[in-house]
């Protein structure tokens, strides 16, 4: 049972959003609040997201689409063993 | 100390138009009628710099139908999205969902005149994102953590009177039954007020606090209620049924049913439908399954495959990082919370406990016209007080028409008259809690009035359950409803909203029990079946001469014109 004491059975890295890690960053450079430093630290951030590039988009969607056909598939032979029950 | 108001003392304002909540259709309604110069008050439980739908923030704005979408197209779109969740047909009136297509466009430029942030400052142009269940770009991605000061800062330069911390109390009608303006009770200092107008516009959001305050979806955020906690005790439902105004689908309720066991909710916002790629559902060996209704959640149940989980573990880095944006504009606040609490987005696994209802959404609310107009002269709704409305773009779209209205109806309208006997009474309901000794807090009947929703509604409901969840809604009502007690201003708010949160549940269980089938993510035991010639009918509770009445009404057509303009 020791594991299950701080043993890491199940345990999350200690994980900071990239942009929260900017936004304390900033925040305590300025010693402003966390909504201002947000307002200063955004734009460039949202710059390095792709928008508007329809080719990335397209292709994330695209590979996203095949995970779900094959996920309908799935449940499709899943209600197909329960009906059969 | 606080004491109980004589009606004749108390504070009476005037104007033409009052609207009764400040978040994105009140504020709207507000500016649109106030620059034609109508006289115009908002009643705010709040502060409307900072209450209602986008008090957090927002992300995005639905919908602008462009990309070939016509306005028959929207229209369908507009009714279709409920009926996953409430069954097939028309559950809704089809004409406000032309409206709000047709009349968008004509908003947005409104909107943009008014300087709420609707391009990104970058390209000085609209990010379109896509509408999941559309697969179109019609709606907006903003970033709207900072919308509601400006819209609460234009409000005051057309000339809005705000009456922050102000909650309406009910509606007030003339000898005609017209609705002439309502009673007002400041949340902070106790005060009460009349306010005398000849319009109102009700749009207080709806009512969700009647069940266990729960992440009503993976893609809400760190939002334990769909709307502002404040906005959503039923003030406006309550009183709107008082003066007669129909309130549809409360059997239906909400069409988002997922209850999320996690404490954290840090998701994926507009992402999951703006950016085209949704988050997965798993059953608990970890396969994939499709976004599973109640009758599919009620088979992986029966398979012994639950619970299910959602992740996003499959967004690459760019849509992680596009996700973080997504928080930050619309909950701030999950971002900070998650944060410090060491929460990763990418490894964790949402658990989705039972398919049921949580409260009352989208697929529930107030019947209106296309005008947003009641069936009651003089009252109008917006926002998410609308049947069918949800989300801050119908709101804001909602609440201009409705102010654009105003000019007209006011220079016609009757001057109010105010049976001040009835303030009396309203007077002495309001104030009785603050001389009751040891009697009930009102949170711990709020707390009461929730478990039995939860208990005996539930994913699976039946005569029984509802029967003796009536009973037990009743004792509340005859051993402990009278005897609330109340210390402060603050205390007798939340005796208002608890009795405004009970009578919503009696009317949800009632409306639960007419409906005798199962249609969408309604499951009743002992009614399994689809009743077809329930299709295309709206569910409405009135309060006619005094009793509560359910009927099933057909929903109306899209009017000839319609049809022929909207192709």
């Amino acid at each position: 049972m020791d594991e299950f004491y701080g043993g890491g059975v199940y345990e999350e890295e200690n994980f900071e959003f990239p942009l929260f890690k900017l936004v304390r960053e900033k925040a305590e450079e300025l010693d402003i609040s966390y909504h201002d430093a947000l307002v200063l630290v955004k734009p460039d951030y949202v710059r390095s997201c792709r928008y508007g590039d329809e080719e990335f988009e397209q292709k994330s969607i695209d590979e996203f689409e095949e995970i779900s056909k094959q996920t309908m598939a799935n449940w499709e032979a899943f209600m197909k063993e329960r009906e059969g029950k | 100390m606080i004491t109980k108001p004589n009606a004749q003392d108390v504070k009476v304002y005037e104007c033409d138009f009052l609207v009764v909540g400040g978040g994105d259709a009140g504020c709207s309604a507000a500016i649109k009628a106030a620059e034609e110069g109508v006289k115009t008050i908002i009643l705010e439980k709040a502060n409307a710099a900072r209450s209602g739908h986008s008090g957090m923030g927002m992300d995005h704005v639905m919908d602008f139908p462009r990309e070939g979408v016509s306005y028959l197209d929207y229209v369908k779109f507009f009714m279709g999205r409920h009926e996953l969740l409430g069954g097939p047909g028309a559950l809704m009136n089809p004409n406000v969902g032309y409206i709000l297509g047709a009349k968008s466009w004509w908003a947005l430029d409104h909107m943009n005149k008014w300087g709420y942030p609707m391009r990104w400052e970058d390209t000085d142009d609209y990010h379109w994102v896509r509408n999941g269940w559309f697969g179109k770009k019609i709606m907006i991605g903003v970033h709207w953590l900072d919308v509601k000061p400006v819209m609460a800062k234009k409000c005051k330069e057309v000339g809005v009177e705000i009456l922050n911390r102000t909650m309406m109390v009910d509606l007030l009608t003339d000898k005609n039954g017209k609705v002439c303006g309502a009673t007002g009770f400041n949340v902070r200092t106790g005060e009460f007020c009349i306010v005398k107008a000849k319009a109102v516009m009700v749009s207080t959001c709806n009512l969700t606090r009647n069940y266990t305050s729960e992440t009503p979806m993976h893609w809400k955020y760190k939002m334990r209620y769909h709307g502002h906690p404040g906005s959503v005790s039923g003030d406006g439902f309550n009183a709107c049924y008082k003066v007669g105004a129909g309130l549809c689908n409360l059997d239906l309720a909400t069409n988002w049913n997922y209850r999320i066991r996690d404490d954290i909710t840090i998701p994926f916002g507009s992402i999951d439908h703006g950016d085209g790629i949704r988050g997965q559902w798993m059953n608990a060996k970890g396969e994939a399954i499709p976004f599973p209704t109640a009758k599919m959640y009620d088979e992986i149940e029966k398979a012994g495959l639950d619970p299910i989980y959602c992740t996003i573990e499959h967004f690459n880095d760019v849509y992680q990082k596009r996700n973080e944006i997504c928080i930050a504009d619309e909950r701030f606040v999950s971002l900070y919370l998650g944060a410090q609490r060491g929460f990763n987005p990418k490894t964790h696994r949402y658990e989705l406990m039972e398919n049921r209802r949580f409260g009352y959404y989208g697929l529930s609310g107030v019947y209106t016209d296309e005008n947003f107009k009641t069936d009651v002269e003089g009252l109008y709704c917006g926002g998410d007080t609308v049947l069918g409305l949800g989300g801050c773009g119908s709101a804001c779209i909602s609440g201009i028409i409705v102010g654009d209205q105003m000019k007209e109806y006011c220079a016609t309208a009757p001057e109010p008259e105010i049976d001040m006997n009835h303030v009396q009474d309203v007077i002495d309901e309001v104030y009785a809690p603050l001389y009751e000794e040891d009697g009930t807090e009102p949170m711990e009947m709020e707390s009461s009035i929730r478990y039995i929703n939860d208990r005996y509604v539930g994913m699976h409901i039946s005569e029984g359950k509802l029967k003796e969840g009536l009973l037990r809604l009743g004792s509340l009502g005859k051993h402990f409803m009278p005897h609330l007690m109340a210390k402060t201003p603050h205390d007798l708010m939340r005796c208002i909203e608890v009795r405004n949160i009970y009578d919503g549940s009696i009317l949800h269980f009632k409306a639960c029990m007419e409906r005798k089938e199962s249609r969408g993510n309604f499951l009743r035991n002992d009614y399994p079946e689809r009743n077809p010639e329930n299709d295309n009918h709206i569910s409405v509770c009135r309060l006619v001469d005094g009793k509560d009445t359910i009927e099933l009404m057909r929903a109306p057509e899209l009017k000839p014109e319609y049809l022929e303009e909207g192709k």
